[in-house]
């Protein structure tokens, strides 16, 4: 029998034995748990957060917090709902602040050092911008519902474990959701600019 | 696809829209490879840390639960063999002062017929206590 890399066998041991070693400093267990839940958390993030960079940023952070505090990932086989959790805290701490900055810069009257240029301009697809503006509009629970399923092609159960949520309720959630993106969508007409949108 | 509405009655759910999709394409395998490398090294030094921490703590603990469990051991057999004694007396506290004159204070005096002297009571502190009262 060939002997296997120490990477190989991580990938087939469980999420609890691989969160023991990594808690004694195994690298390769550590990165068997990202590449095992990294897709998950990014689309945690981004359902919270809209943006790919911002959700990347979210995700490292989350799973670095997560490698410091590993010791409180209790009981240790539930260790992807614990990290979920802590992405999904992240990425709102991460819009929280990203608010304040906007916020801030608005205040200083240096909004218009922030609107993009013409290049950037051009580099944002006219349907970006009008998602962007239509997902602006949805609630928390809506956007996330309706990312996590529609995006990401999450179950309802699943959302609804990580949510806290009934089944059914996820179900209302992207009932609406959809429902007034597809509102947004068609208010917006195609001939106006993103500042134009829908208010 | 269909489900129940607050009502109860079924309420179609929407397609999903398209545009969506469009606006978040999925990633490639080198980008997710990228994105945990990023991470790995990031915790490469949370890692080197604990396997520092636990190469200084693991003899440590490698001795420390035999010591454990002899101490509770070496416990366990202290406690048995003292359930065990027989020699009640010497478990025994000697009798205070209250107790003494309580035993039967009455029947003493009564049969004299006067207060207890300081020799009485001398004498029922006495270890060889006898009941007799000296006239």
């Amino acid at each position: 029998m060939r002997s296997r890399a120490p990477a190989e066998e991580a990938e087939e041991r469980t999420d609890a034995t691989l969160v023991v070693r990594a808690q004694d400093g195994d690298g390769a267990a550590f990165e068997s748990l990202v590449k095992r839940h990294i897709r998950a958390a990014h689309a945690v993030a981004l359902a919270v957060l809209g943006e790919t960079a911002d959700a990347d940023d979210a995700v490292q952070d989350a799973f670095l917090s997560a490698m410091q505090h590993l010791d409180t990932c209790w009981p240790a086989e539930k260790f992807r709902a614990w990290m979920l959790t802590i992405v999904r805290n992240r990425a709102y701490d991460m819009k929280r602040r990203n608010r304040v900055r906007l916020a801030e810069v608005l205040e200083d009257g240096t909004a218009a050092a922030r609107d993009p240029s013409p290049q950037e301009r051009a580099e944002h697809s006219e349907l970006g911008d009008r998602l962007s503006t239509a997902i602006g509009t949805l609630t928390d629970t809506q956007r996330e519902v309706v990312m996590m399923h529609d995006v990401e092609g999450w179950k309802h159960a699943d959302i609804a474990a990580l949510l806290g949520l009934a089944e059914s309720t996820v179900r209302v959630h992207l009932l609406h959701a959809r429902r007034r993106l597809r509102a947004q969508l068609l208010a917006v007409a195609p001939d106006t600019g993103p500042g134009e949108a829908v208010r | 696809m269909m489900h129940p509405d607050a009502g109860g009655k079924p309420r179609e759910l929407p397609p999903p829209v398209a545009e969506l999709s469009a606006r978040y394409p999925g990633r490639s395998d080198a980008e997710w490879n990228a994105l945990v490398s990023r991470i790995v090294a990031g915790a490469a030094p949370e890692l080197a840390r604990r396997r520092g921490e636990r190469a200084v703590v693991r003899p440590l603990l490698r001795w420390a639960r035999p010591l454990a469990v002899s101490a509770a051991a070496v416990l366990l057999l202290g406690a048995v063999a003292l359930s065990l004694t027989s020699d009640a007396e010497a478990m025994a506290t000697p009798p205070s002062f209250a107790e003494i004159v309580d035993r039967e204070p009455e029947t003493v005096l009564l049969v004299v017929d006067r207060p207890p002297s300081a020799t009485d009571l001398a004498t029922m502190l006495d270890a060889d206590y006898n009941p007799q009262v000296q006239p």
